[in-house]
């Protein structure tokens, strides 16, 4: 299956996020060049330490993989023992590699064999197109640049991947003093941070974090906190759970934070929300959050759970206690307050439910009325595309189909890609699917279910929404008449109804149903 | 359809390839000539080969074999097919483009491989456009493959592909293809390639004679249905020869390249200019000069700033950056040169998200001024401050070429005044050097007088 731009975007960012912070950048730029630079191209790369090289280049080769570009690896040694075998060895691969490491032993590189390699490397170049990635030392690059200047000038690039000295740390750029963190640095508006600006910055609190175990917990507040939304930003759900659960819960006990014992719970009900477990959240909110805000007064962390608890209400179909929650405990709240951004929020959540009830309306009117000048003001790029979404919806039911695509494709997808929102964006192709299909362009949509969303709710661990996916594929399949096809359908429906009923999803009974009226059994559970 | 530079950075990225000369006719290309001071620098050479475009005036010398130097990467080849084309046009030089690397294997590359590779273009061309020879105008050159070839067959049978060339047949093709496979044989070997090295050194004057007849001739043809009345070789790669080559090629064999009578151009690497041993044998004045974006007092020349911004958005569009301010720095920090513009633009694809911005434009910066800290030492921060300080000086020393040849230290107005890499001027060595120079006064750099300051 090949993969998508975006899901190599992802897999690069992922792949910079797991080294070591201060080789994030240099990772990213190597890795863009090798993507997305010209079919031939020499690098040259100083890793000295053989670790960190084998850490960078596995790193390296997953991404190439997953982009479709095979990679060789030649070390420089006893069987290369010359420049004119390494020639020959390239010529070899011609074809077969679009990415070659050459990794060069140190020493291997001296004058002399820079010199033939000069005097081979048009020919290499015109023969052998591929990225040809030189691991070297500084002494070896250093001598390249000396001995054969206009070897020197041919270079696509040199990148850098050294050991830290061991006191060294990464600090965030424009920071001074201990702790390089703010807190709450968006608390007060959206983060529009980048993809890549988000990873990057997971690294460097990680290696803040590294470098500073001992320092008092208070100064540890802020970090994890962010490292914490960031993780379940970028899609990195059971890490951002692990975190929460193993570093910040802990800390907000030892420290006697109760509120930050409820904020932090209530995130590891958001990541068990999106994996079905309605039950667990529905606890969390009533018995670990509600209690604690309401014995702190805190008037609008308490909306803000009542407004969680009505989207879980709104998920298992009890649409009239949702509404009831947003209009009499939510919007009071944020109109009170003078919070514009979460009564906007409310208000869509309550265009939501007048939508599912049919009065398409009124849901429009909310949306282009009351919300989406909102979010204009306050520049929130997600909430907007988000609105768009749902007007989206709207129009599509009204048969607007062509305007309904237009939305998609230009006003929402870019913008979760740019943001790096994996479900948002798996939740905006599935949309564009359904559009298709009401076009009649089964193929493109079925192939946009299977490849850009289904694989993204598979690795968030979100049942729901990938037993949906898998049943809309398999309702699909079923039009088809062949054998095949019809045994695929029948797998994927009754998983998908097993995934369904085993978290206790009203959308099981319904899928039943359509299995019955198809003349399909539906398994005991 | 008319070109569009790329919108999106990494088309922009996937684009950029370095060792790229621009075509004729190409696009992207961007005139140069009075960013680089270099109005004059095409009638100069169109003059050394006589003629004087103005006038139309012509009187062609004899034979004159010219060095064209310049920094590596500056755009030597691309300016040098422009002035192909107009001086083909003239309808007075027949110019045969000869890229030895592309013929040649650069490993060992001598004279006799590069005549050979020249023989044959010409009579690739000719063939091409149709033109024929008297079998009695291709007779001393056949004369002279068979005469080796019977001496080599005395030997071992190093001269099979030769061979077989000398029974294609006879007219232009069958020396065309005789020539073809001297190039192949010679390519495949290295000791066939010495062996017919050997052979031609033996049997030089006679090979120089008929090659030099075989030019007249094609001269004559050309002559004869008004194409042109000159033939001139425009040879190109020889700038990028091994270091001991470039030595062996124009200082030691330069003999025997002027024992062909005609006219020709090679491309030669700048610092072969100033070390001295070219000894007054080859015509050595043409330099083509960097593009000026200050001239030597410190003033804007705006014609610079104007070609390199125009260079710049035919390889990316206007709208992949965030303003002009960032243009201008990425220009500023190329120093004039072409290739190192190319590299920072890159560099910028590497490092951005969307726009190219005034942070992604600090950061490539930073980035190329990390590849030369590779290898500048404490000494040649030195140098480079002291040359910054008196553009006019800087001395012609080893030191001062090795700067040269790495592109730390560039030279404008034909090396009238010189001044470092803007992209250097910011490493911490530099700053260091500068400012210990400030608290010394400037004086020439001489061994006397050595650029590192006293720690």
């Amino acid at each position: 299956m090949a993969t998508s731009d975006f899901e190599i975007e992802r897999l690069r960012l992922q792949a910079a996020g797991s080294l070591p912070a201060h080789c994030f950048d240099e990772f990213q730029r190597l890795s863009r060049t090798l993507l997305h630079g010209p079919a031939f191209q020499w690098l040259l790369v100083d890793a000295p330490h053989e670790l960190l090289r084998e850490q960078v280049m596995a790193a390296l080769d997953s991404v190439l993989h997953a982009a479709g570009l095979q990679v060789h690896r030649l070390p420089l040694g006893r069987r290369i023992a010359d420049v004119a075998t390494l020639e020959k060895r390239l010529l070899k691969n011609v074809g077969k590699a679009a990415v070659v490491h050459v990794i060069g032993s140190q020493g291997w590189f001296d004058a002399a064999r820079w010199d033939a390699f000069n005097v081979r490397r048009e020919r290499i170049a015109a023969e052998v197109r591929a990225r040809l990635v030189f691991w070297l030392d500084a002494e070896a690059i250093a001598l390249a640049s000396h001995g054969a200047p206009d070897l020197w000038a041919w270079r696509g690039g040199v990148y850098a991947f050294t050991p830290l000295p061991a006191t060294a740390y990464v600090r965030t750029e424009g920071s001074s003093g201990d702790s390089p963190f703010v807190r709450f640095p968006y608390q007060y508006g959206p983060d529009v941070r980048s993809m890549s600006e988000r990873r990057r910055r997971i690294a460097d609190i990680r290696a803040w974090l590294d470098n500073h175990a001992s320092v008092p917990v208070d100064l540890l507040v802020a970090p994890l906190d962010e490292l914490g939304r960031l993780l379940y930003d970028v899609g990195d759900y059971d890490a951002a759970l692990a975190h929460w659960r193993e570093r910040e819960l802990p800390l907000h006990r030892q420290r006697g934070d109760e509120r930050g014992m409820a904020v932090t719970q209530g995130r590891i009900a958001d990541v068990l929300q999106t994996q079905g477990q309605l039950d667990e959240v529905l606890r969390i909110r009533r018995e670990e959050q509600l209690p604690v805000f309401e014995r702190l007064g805190d008037s609008r962390e308490r909306a803000m759970t009542q407004g969680k608890i009505a989207d879980v209400l709104e998920l298992r179909a009890q649409l009239d206690e949702a509404l009831r929650i947003r209009r009499e405990e939510e919007l009071p709240v944020y109109e009170f307050l003078d919070d514009v951004r979460s009564r906007a929020m409310t208000q869509g959540k309550i265009a939501d439910v007048l939508e599912l009830r049919g009065q398409l309306d009124e849901a429009l009117r909310i949306r282009r009325e009351e919300l989406l000048p909102v979010f204009e003001r306050l520049g929130d790029v997600r909430s907007r595309a988000v609105t768009q979404g749902r007007i989206a919806d709207v129009l599509q039911a009204r048969g607007q189909l062509d305007e309904a695509l237009r939305i998609r494709r230009e006003e929402q997808l870019p913008v979760f890609e740019r943001l790096g929102d994996v479900r948002e964006r798996a939740v905006t192709q599935g949309r564009i699917a359904d559009l298709l299909e009401a076009r009649g362009q089964l193929d493109e949509a079925l192939r946009i279910r299977r490849e850009e969303e289904l694989p993204v709710y598979e690795r968030l661990g979100d049942v729901r929404s990938r037993a949906l996916v898998s049943s809309q594929i398999a309702l699909q399949l079923l039009c088809r008449n062949d054998s095949e096809s019809l045994a695929e359908a029948r797998q994927l429906l009754e998983a998908a109804y097993a995934d369904l009923s085993r978290v206790g999803l009203p959308e099981a009974q319904l899928l039943a149903d359509e299995m019955r009226e198809r003349g399909l059994t539906v398994p005991s559970i | 359809m008319t070109y569009r530079p790329p919108v999106n950075i990494l088309e922009v990225l996937q684009k950029i390839e370095y060792d790229e000369a621009l075509p004729a006719g190409d696009e992207r290309y961007v005139e140069t000539q009075e960013a680089r001071g270099s109005e004059h620098t095409f009638l100069r050479l169109a003059r050394k080969f006589g003629w004087d475009p103005a006038s139309n005036a012509f009187f062609p010398p004899s034979d004159k074999h010219a060095l064209f130097f310049g920094h590596i990467g500056s755009g030597k080849t691309t300016e040098l097919r422009r002035y192909a084309e107009r001086l083909n046009a003239s309808r007075r030089y027949y110019v045969v483009e000869v890229d030895v690397l592309l013929k040649l294997d650069r490993n060992n590359l001598q004279y006799s491989e590069a005549l050979m590779a020249m023989a044959e273009t010409l009579l690739e061309r000719l063939l091409g456009d149709g033109h024929a020879l008297d079998d009695a105008d291709l007779r001393p050159v056949r004369d002279w493959f068979e005469t080796a070839i019977k001496t080599r067959s005395t030997q071992r049978d190093a001269s099979a592909e030769v061979k077989a060339g000398a029974k294609a047949g006879g007219g232009l093709p069958g020396l065309v293809t005789l020539f073809a496979s001297f190039t192949a044989a010679v390519k495949t070997g290295a000791s066939q390639k010495n062996e017919w090295r050997q052979e031609i050194r033996n049997r030089f004057t006679t090979l120089a004679a008929a090659f030099s007849q075989l030019i007249r001739a094609a001269e004559a043809e050309l002559q004869s249905c008004g194409r042109a009345e000159r033939v001139l070789f425009l040879v190109d790669g020889t700038d990028k020869m091994r270091g001991e080559d470039t030595q062996q090629f124009f200082v030691l064999d330069a003999e025997q390249l002027l024992a062909i009578q005609t006219l020709a151009i090679y491309t030669a690497p700048l610092h072969l200019k100033y070390d001295g041993r070219l000894g007054g044998k080859l015509d050595a004045d043409m330099v083509l000069p960097m593009i000026k974006l200050h001239e030597r007092e410190g003033s804007r020349c705006e014609a610079g700033w104007t070609a390199l911004t125009q260079l710049l958005l035919l390889r990316a569009d206007r709208r992949v950056f965030a303003s002009d301010a960032d243009i201008e720095q990425l220009v500023e920090h190329s120093g004039g040169h072409p290739r190192e513009l190319l590299r920072l633009l890159r560099l910028c694809c590497e490092v951005a998200d969307g726009l190219i911005d005034g942070a992604v434009v600090q950061r490539a910066i930073g980035q190329l001024a990390a590849d030369y800290r590779y290898f500048l030492k404490p000494a040649d921060y030195a140098l480079l401050a002291a040359v910054d300080a008196d553009p006019a000086q800087g001395g012609n020393d080893e030191p001062a070429q090795q700067l040269l040849h790495r592109l730390a230290l560039m030279q404008y107005n034909d090396g009238r005044w010189r001044r470092s890499h803007p992209a250097v001027r910011t490493l911490e060595g530099y700053q260091l050097a500068k400012a210990a120079l400030a608290v010394r006064p400037v004086l020439p750099v001489t061994a006397a007088n050595p650029p590192v300051p006293p720690s």
